[in-house]
């Protein structure tokens, strides 16, 4: 059978043409309307000029919308882009522009916001989804012409190597780098997961992830491939885990996918304590590390849910699993486990003792993204073409991400190469932020490091003035245009020098100690 | 001022810092995009020290959040039986 994202719907509508697909409060699509609205849509793009393998992005908070964006895009043969709506303008604009949008898909709240991005640099051109047009130069098409669009097949071959999706992180130099996905490394990642997690027609998902982070796959790409029905959790129920707690219950969610800290919230927060979740058997969690000691507390709270440590840099979805039962020894850290199928893993770099050997991980799999779009060189850098143990020459994915490998074959993380931190999940490049702060007229030199709280990471910035001093509000706000709000400095230190090493490198053990 | 009103004051020169910011009564606050997590966790944090209370984890429900009239109901009930 061909990889292609968009047949899951269409088996999905002919085996199962009255399940609900996704569903948010009291708003629910079945199958056959998850399709016939997602060709609507799709219909509506041709219409308005959207070829083969043109960009289309997605503007919009966790929302019921969002699915039938995601296969009316797919439908119309484009790659969908989510962006984030918290995102300061300029770095929505590094979007658009860096893979060319003409048409966002957005919700007439985000009103504000897309007039905010509708500059003469934006290749914006079309916004689908608000009632006036946004600005002189970009049009808009309501929902209201969406529905009353032509519920036919429309008339686009999908192959498996045309691009799927695109997601955005952020880029050592400060601007957002795109991964690309297409129909076939998407498809894999659907097939595969709901093979290892045994996921079916009767299961329920509990999405709580943002479309443009990766986590957001297994409700968007998996559940269709199984039948299943994803429950979108709104923002307002990710701000109050007593509210979500009542949810999961409520719904009957049997799968959980999130970030640790969804799950410690839930846990610190009470909610789910006199709760019946016998329904919820799988607990996956993944983008950061667990601290033990939550999650054995959250392990003892739900005996019938089997837990499982996901793990995967966005490039290549998952690569990586480590399920837990009751007879699992644990011991400090979690451990990332072992290769999930159609997957080869390496290590790089390596020095070894005893038994254990430690090196860069990398991965060559048939869910490995495609490319950074439009960085060449840097997708070039990021691989490494080895010998695979069938004695074939294979590419992998430098993860940067450095592992243990022990005696017994299982894979424990132990650091990163560069200085990439995770903050809720998000991946934050400190020197990124360094070069931004850099650009600030006042500020001569910066050092920005993190240094862990509890379990959190905390940013601070040392920085040597130019001027006799700054206003830290007025600092923030110079950063909030570039940066995401997780991504700025809690703490600023005005300092007269900084220190470096015998070499001139900033000396950042010395800092962060 | 009215609880509403010092509320709607504290979220657009503390909080947003954006004066512009269209609120009312009944704007709905956690789904429009209005406010992220980290703001909201402000907003609860200025909104104790300013009435001197402590809300509790079981209180941080939709229902006393979701727009300023319900935060100004929680509140009046809330400071009543303080």
């Amino acid at each position: 059978m061909s990889r292609i994202l968009t047949h899951n719907v269409l088996r999905s509508a002919e085996n199962h043409p009255d399940r609900i697909a996704f569903k948010q409060l009291d708003q629910a699509i079945t199958y056959t309307q998850l399709r016939d609205q997602s060709y609507q849509l799709a219909n509506t793009l041709i219409q308005a000029g959207i070829k083969k393998g043109d960009r289309v992005g997605i503007f919009m908070n966790r929302s019921f919308e969002s699915a039938v964006s995601v296969y009316g895009i797919l439908f119309a043969g484009a790659a969908y882009v989510p962006i984030d709506t918290n995102l300061p303008p300029s770095r929505v604009l590094d979007v658009v522009n860096d893979c060319n949008i003409k048409i966002i898909i957005s919700k007439q709240q985000f009103k504000k916001k897309i007039a905010g991005i509708c500059t003469e640099q934006s290749s914006l051109v079309t916004v689908v989804g608000l009632d006036d047009d946004p600005s002189d130069q970009v049009k808009s098409l309501g929902w209201k012409t969406v529905r009353d669009a032509d519920t036919q097949a429309p008339d686009r071959k999908i192959a498996e190597e045309d691009i799927a999706y695109i997601i955005y992180t952020s880029g050592t130099t400060g601007k957002p780098k795109g991964i690309v996905h297409t129909h076939s490394s998407g498809y894999s990642y659907a097939k595969l997961s709901a093979e290892l997690y045994d996921l079916t027609y009767t299961d329920i998902l509990g999405n709580h992830s943002h479309l443009h982070y990766d986590i957001s796959t297994m409700g968007y790409l998996t559940m269709p491939y199984v039948g299943g029905c994803t429950i979108i959790i709104p923002e307002a129920h990710t701000k109050f885990p007593v509210s979500l707690g009542q949810m999961i219950e409520q719904e009957g969610m049997t799968v959980w996918y999130s970030v640790p800290l969804a799950l410690i919230q839930l846990l610190t927060s009470q909610a789910l304590v006199d709760k019946d979740m016998t329904a919820l058997r799988w607990v996956l969690f993944g983008g950061e590390i667990f601290a033990i000691k939550y999650f054995k507390q959250l392990f003892e709270l739900l005996p019938n849910a089997v837990f499982s440590n996901v793990y995967g840099p966005a490039e290549v979805n998952q690569c990586t699993y480590f399920h837990f039962d009751q007879d699992t020894q644990l011991g400090d850290a979690i451990p990332l486990g072992q290769a999930w199928p159609e997957t080869l893993l390496d290590l790089i770099d390596t020095s070894s003792s005893d038994d254990e050997v430690v090196g860069e991980l990398v991965v060559a799999s048939s869910t490995r993204m495609q490319g950074y779009w439009n960085k060449k060189s840097l997708t070039k850098e990021k691989s490494v073409t080895l010998l695979n143990p069938n004695g074939i020459t294979d590419t992998y994915y430098k993860t940067g991400d450095i592992v243990k490998r022990t005696s017994i074959g299982e894979l424990i993380f132990i650091g990163r190469k560069d200085r990439q931190i995770k903050i809720r999940g998000y991946r934050v490049e400190l020197n990124a932020i360094e070069t931004i702060l850099l650009s600030h007229q006042a500020i001569k030199e910066a050092a920005v490091y993190a240094i862990k709280e509890g379990d959190i990471n905390q940013i601070y910035a040392n920085i040597v003035l130019d001027s006799d001093s700054i206003d830290e509000v007025l600092l923030n706000k110079y950063l909030a245009q570039s940066l995401p709000t997780y991504a700025i400095p809690q703490n600023y230190r005005i300092v007269q020098s900084i220190p470096r090493t015998g070499a001139g490198k900033v000396n950042y053990k010395l800092l962060s100690k | 001022m009215t609880i509403g009103e010092e509320i709607i004051r504290i979220l657009k020169q503390d909080i947003l810092q954006d004066d512009d910011f269209e609120v009312d009564l009944e704007t709905d606050l956690l789904t429009s995009g209005a406010l992220d997590s980290m703001a909201l966790i402000r907003l609860v944090a200025a909104i104790e020290t300013q009435y001197e209370i402590k809300i509790p984890p079981t209180d941080l429900v939709i229902e006393n959040f979701i727009n300023i009239q319900s935060i100004e109901q929680y509140l009046s009930n809330t400071l009543a039986s303080k």
